[in-house]
């Protein structure tokens, strides 16, 4: 018996379709794009050379600076949109010398084998999973698909505290591989997982992604190109929040919803009349990665640049454990290197390499905080091989998305920690065996990480300016607006054709909103922190989220104050730039509706019909996306807000 | 004709940076008065003459014969207090 859970009432949602792919549309986002490089250009050149207000020099450069910074993004993405090529598709691999050269060796059905990861998830939510992997379609019967629970929290029954998920795979009839340790986390997991078993092509489910019927048929096909290293197919959250009347919001906060008083019933009346139909709260945490599979990762195709990003990747078996086996070669050669340059004799060499090969180990994914990014740039980089990637355009799974902003944080800070470790230890910039597309399109990864350097310049210009009165540029005049509004206006409609179809307010929002954790990551990072995987607090504490919005609230604190001071000296005619005051109100709106975001997702509560004991399972399963997906790099949030 | 498709796509490009260069020098070249009468939503009363390229040049030339010795004192004085005071004038004249 399958138990209830808060996400079954969106078990009828439906995922959203792949965005057809159009060359006119492509011409024009080309033609537009190389408009908004040449107008940014000229815009930056003319605020770099003319436009810096000598009374205020510092001001002046670290706000020219950020618009660098950010125009820099804005050509990484620009190149990263550049073209669409989706791989030709093909039926489902049937037999092995279909996705490889056997060299000799008779040919049999390909195997394939489907991990679901999983730490302390409620094992009846693990169970979902289950049934829907057991549900996969397969056109060919001799096609042996093997299910494995990898259970990193060793739930076999020998804690009773624990719940069996030993017991629940037994009982779906999949297999159940445990460890007795940690290490590496999921990819210790995946390490472990591969070391027991042998399907030749393998497929990664989180404990909560639920793989549609079609998920094996719709994409073992690309390892017909026996390149093909692994398919990622879009993460889809089918229990993002729904939309809702305003009126109802204003009528709950006010606690007016039910009442019987006749006031307050008119109000209500009047409320929903004026306000009935305008829709808040959709998607609040801002978890639909459309933008980010659909368009930023399909288009790296193009580069052959498209990560994995864990769940809901397939891969080859042959490519991950050749990297490995390399990577331990690498690790013989380098101490052979050095124990002959410190002029040991054959026999030293040869006990010292014995010892390392009993100490060390093959390890398939890397041991990272971000091992599916890292590891993908490792494939990618590998010259002998030249393996290549796809993102796939359908879903082919569903997965749940986090609830509460102290869990979103925490999962979101952790990409940005990982991906900012590799920016610091390993840059792909100076990997050697990478191509230029796909250097630039890992750096544009990266970088979107940097994005809070010159998004606080931008929430804290308006404020300097309320309080000083100086202006970061020398006026406000016509010369500026000659320079910043076509750049602007080009810009715009660039990434209007870049992300044709999709909505991106959201993204906009938290692009500017998340400053605050990612400041917080790089710091961390900096100071050479380790990322801890830290599992997410299973209650649903309101209290946690203050000091994720505490910076949000100054900002929009001052900004106010700092309108109000600005707008009392323009009525009694003491202003010194009264247009600049009028630029900067007008700046200052979009920035509190983006931080505003953060506060309304802190504050946000489930719908009062969801009792505390779906909240807390709710919760529960966050703890899956978080530990077990600890490196997902490239968030959707972080990508998309790139843009 | 279809053996020239190739040619297409580098034309459109070439196209493309030409429109945009083109652009660019053609923002730079953008002058307030292209606009027509400039109105201030800020200042209340008559507006400052906006400076236009050409008083600039006129200036600059101005202090450059004044540098080389072609004027004196009193020319420069004349010539400013001409420039000042009959403006739209002097563009004219020039």
């Amino acid at each position: 018996m399958k138990k209830d859970f808060y996400f079954n009432k969106y078990e009828d949602r439906k995922p959203y379709p792949a965005i057809p792919d159009n060359k006119y549309r492509t011409l024009l986002f080309q033609f537009c794009g190389i408009l908004t490089v040449a107008l940014g250009i000229s815009y930056l050149n003319w605020r770099w050379r003319h436009s810096l207000n000598p009374d205020a020099v510092i001001f002046s450069i670290f706000l020219v600076l950020a618009e660098t910074l950010s125009f820099l993004s804005t050509v990484m993405i620009i190149i990263n949109f550049w073209s669409n090529k989706d791989p030709e598709k093909k039926g489902p691999v049937h037999y092995l010398s279909e996705i490889e050269d056997l060299q000799g060796r008779p040919d049999r059905p390909v195997r394939l084998d489907v991990f679901i990861a999983s730490y302390n998830e409620d094992v009846e939510l693990v169970r979902y999973s289950i049934i829907d992997a057991k549900n996969l379609n397969y056109p060919y019967k001799d096609v042996d698909i093997k299910i494995y629970v990898l259970d990193d929290g060793r739930r076999d029954g020998r804690d009773p505290k624990k719940e069996n998920m030993k017991i629940v795979a037994e009982e779906e009839g999949v297999g159940y591989l445990i460890r007795e340790h940690n290490e590496g986390y999921k990819a210790g997991n995946l390490k472990n997982a591969l070391e027991h078993t042998n399907g030749d092509i393998f497929a990664i489910l989180d404990a909560d992604t639920r793989p549609f019927p079609d998920f094996l048929v719709n994409t073992t096909g690309y390892f017909k190109n026996p390149k093909m290293a692994w398919v990622q197919t879009p993460q889809w959250f089918y229990d993002t929040t729904e939309p809702e009347a305003l009126s109802d919001v204003l009528n709950k906060k006010l606690k007016i919803k039910d009442s019987k008083n006749l006031f307050a019933t008119g109000f209500a009346a009047i409320n929903k009349f004026l306000f009935g139909k305008i829709k808040i709260n959709e998607d609040l945490f801002g978890n639909d990665p459309r933008l980010f599979y659909d368009v930023i990762l399909r288009k790296r195709n193009f580069y052959n640049a498209a990560f994995c990003c864990g769940a809901g990747s397939i891969h080859r078996r042959e490519a991950i454990m050749s990297l490995a086996v390399k990577d331990f070669a690498h690790k013989l050669k380098d101490l052979k290197t050095q124990m002959l340059s410190n002029k040991k004799n054959q026999q030293e060499i040869a006990k010292e390499t014995s010892a390392l090969m009993k100490k060390e180990d093959i390890i398939p994914f890397k041991f990272h905080a971000s091992e599916d990014i890292y590891t993908s740039i490792m494939l990618h980089a590998d010259k002998e091989n030249r393996w290549q990637s796809v993102q796939h355009a359908g879903v082919e799974c569903r997965m749940l998305s986090t609830q509460d902003l102290d869990s979103w944080v925490k999962q979101h800070q952790r990409y940005a920690e990982g991906s900012l470790d590799i920016a610091f230890k390993d840059n792909p910039i100076l990997i050697k065996g990478l191509s230029l597309g796909q250097r630039i399109c890992y750096f544009s990864t990266i970088w979107s990480y940097f994005a809070p350097l010159w998004i606080l310049i931008f929430l804290l210009s308006p404020v300097v300016f309320f309080f000083s009165l100086e202006l970061p540029v020398k006026a406000y005049s016509f010369e500026f607006f000659k320079y910043f509004l076509p750049f602007q206006i080009i810009n715009t409609l660039t990434m209007l054709l870049g992300c044709w179809g999709i909505e991106t307010k959201r993204g906009d929002q938290y692009y500017i909103s998340s400053f605050w954790f990612m400041i917080l990551s790089m710091i961390s990072v900096i100071r050479g922190k380790k990322v801890k995987f830290n599992v997410t607090p299973k209650g649903k504490s309101f209290a946690k989220n203050t000091p994720h919005i505490l910076p949000h609230m100054i900002i929009i604190g001052l900004t106010i104050l700092g309108i109000i001071y600005n707008a009392i000296l323009v009525y009694l005619n003491k202003h010194p730039t009264p247009s600049g005051f009028a630029a900067n109100s007008f700046w200052c709106i979009f920035n509190i509706i983006s931080l505003s975001i953060m506060i309304r997702a802190a504050y946000w509560k489930p719908q009062e019909e969801e009792g505390e004991e779906e909240v807390a399972a709710a919760n529960t399963q966050q703890v899956t996306s978080v530990f077990s997906e600890p490196g997902t790099p490239g968030s959707p949030i972080a990508e998309s807000i790139a843009k | 004709m279809k053996n020239y498709k190739f040619i297409l796509k580098p034309l459109f490009f070439i196209f493309n940076l030409l429109f945009a260069t083109w652009l660019v020098l053609r923002i730079e070249k953008i002058q307030p008065s292209d606009f027509g009468e400039y109105k201030s939503i800020f200042y209340k009363g008559v507006m400052p003459k906006m400076v236009t390229k050409a008083d600039k040049k006129y200036l600059k030339e101005l202090c450059a014969e004044y540098k080389a010795g072609k004027i004196d004192d009193s020319k420069l004085e004349e010539q400013l207090d001409d420039f000042l005071t009959h403006e739209e004038d002097k563009v004219k004249k020039r």
